[in-house]
């Protein structure tokens, strides 16, 4: 059985300082700076009145008027939701978070700590302290179907067959919440299919010619089947934050992002190892907050050269800062490069290549580095010959 | 994130044929076809519970590109329930995407 907890406009609620804020109110996360003017999350008021989540910021107030806008706080939304995935997985869960507000785990594994799946809902309720929709069923969508479905704090589950039968009720709109099928909502909407069930009778064969792959993957989600999870790995959190002061930008912003640096590499929870992602984010002045996530070259532990590589992104800053700040994503190697003084080609040029394996991997997530082993070079069937698999290193 | 099982490469993908009456492809894709290569028949896998019987077709379309399509002769036989073969169990859910069943598939040889 898959849970799925979904925290609805938690972007938007978090920007605007709690869910109070948004009674009533006509409320849209503003654009950040530099980046293109469409609103963030709309609250409910504001899209009874028209606006939507992407909507071209002079339209959303040619619209509405009234429309209050709140500075975007990237910061304060990876940091809140951080806390809340580390609230869920210290009742034991393996989670998935899909995106900020959205998340899975599976329930099984958790009946020999609470017995059944009510008790482990309600387990994960309690850590994460806030109401949340919560929906389970056999797989990932019904459980995301069940959890949209609920408006009320009591959790919706649906098991085995019922399940299926239930979701060909449900409207295709929930097709907008996965990447690959996004794209299907609106052709689906001008051809008059609206409930699943609709989309269902339509046939793989039908939904394969027209749509392609996602097509398919729609087709697969309605009638049941769905990926397994992939839980996120759990590591220690280091992180690191100073108040800038006057020194909001420039040379000054960069003597504070040294002082960062020597102070996450003194932590003892590093244990020696080399840095290899880190997330450096800022508090701005006027407002809201910025964050950019940096990928090593290669891992690092030189606080020489993590500043260097990090200086470059001081200047994407949209606004002076009031606070900097910065965290370890991912670790690499539990020594620093160790130079061999008679080294052969071979050994360095393998070294080089692990390198840029973990670092592809850090950016791309653990199955992006991957090598073609012939299987069987002289089948008949050309799908049997060649595979991909994942590369050592 | 978990790391992935072994994918397999070359794997088939939907197309859309039109055939002449003995089931020979005329059009591919929306392309004609001017020249028909050379056809096969792979028949493979009988002694599992998931056969394989496949006519391959190699053929030139009007604008000069060679193509290789195959009919799934084992999905018609069993009302439609069988897609494409798998390398091996779960492979074919490459992507999150399972294949079509019953129809035409181009793929390279």
């Amino acid at each position: 059985m898959v849970v799925c907890v979904h925290l609805p406009r938690l972007e938007l609620v978090i920007a605007a300082g709690g869910p109070r804020a948004l009674a009533g109110r006509a409320v849209a996360v503003a654009p950040l700076p530099g980046s293109e003017q469409r609103v963030g999350e709309v609250s409910g008021a504001a899209e009874a009145l028209g606006v939507t989540r992407g909507m071209v910021l002079g339209e959303a107030l040619a619209r509405c008027p009234d429309l209050a806008l709140v500075p975007a706080s990237p910061v304060a939304v990876a940091d809140a939701w951080e806390a809340m995935l580390r609230a869920l997985e210290s009742t034991g869960a393996a989670v998935e978070p899909a995106r900020a507000g959205l998340a899975y785990f599976q329930a099984d594994a958790l009946r020999g700590l609470y017995g059944t799946h009510e008790a482990t809902i309600a387990a994960a309720r309690r850590a994460l302290g806030r109401p949340a929709r919560v929906g389970a069923g056999p797989t990932r969508f019904g459980a995301l179907a069940a959890a949209l479905a609920v408006r009320s704090r009591r959790p919706l589950l649906l098991d085995g067959r019922g399940a299926q039968r239930w979701l060909a009720g449900r409207p295709v709109d929930l097709l907008a919440f996965r990447a690959e099928t996004e794209a299907l909502l609106e052709p689906l909407q001008r051809l008059g299919v609206r409930t699943l069930g609709e989309l269902a009778s339509l046939g793989r064969s039908a939904l394969a010619d027209r749509f392609g792959p996602a097509g398919v993957l729609a087709y697969r989600l309605v009638r049941g089947e769905d990926a397994p999870l992939a839980p996120r790995r759990v590591h220690e959190h280091l992180e690191e934050t100073l108040d800038v002061g006057a020194a909001s930008s420039g040379p000054a912003l960069e003597r504070v992002l040294g002082m960062l640096v020597d102070r996450l590499l003194a932590r003892g929870e590093r244990r020696g190892r080399a840095l290899r992602a880190v997330v450096l984010s800022a508090h701005l002045l006027a407002g809201g907050g910025w964050r950019e996530r940096v990928v090593f070259r290669q891992a690092l532990s030189d606080p020489q050269r993590i500043r260097l590589a990090l200086s470059a992104r001081l200047p994407l800053l949209p606004a002076p800062a009031a606070s900097l700040g910065l965290a370890i994503e991912s670790f690499g190697g539990a020594a620093g490069e160790q130079g061999e003084l008679l080294a052969g080609h071979g050994s360095t040029r393998a070294e080089r290549l692990r390198e840029a394996i973990a670092q592809v991997r850090a950016v791309a997530g653990a199955d992006a580095a991957l090598r073609a082993i012939c299987v069987d070079p002289d089948s008949r069937v050309p799908e049997r010959r060649v595979m991909l698999a994942r590369l050592p290193g | 994130m978990a790391p992935a099982a072994s994918i397999p490469l070359n794997l088939p993908r939907p197309a859309r044929v039109r055939t002449e009456g003995a089931g020979v492809p005329v059009e591919v894709d929306g392309r004609a076809i001017e020249l028909i290569r050379e056809s096969w028949l792979v028949e493979d896998r009988w002694w599992t519970e998931r056969p394989l019987r496949r006519r391959y077709w190699e053929a030139v379309t009007t604008t000069g590109r060679n193509v290789v399509v195959y009919h799934d002769l084992v999905a018609g036989a069993r009302g439609g329930a069988q897609g494409p073969a798998r390398a091996e169990d779960g492979a074919a859910r490459h992507g999150g995407e399972e294949q079509a069943c019953g129809g035409w598939y181009t793929q390279a040889p």
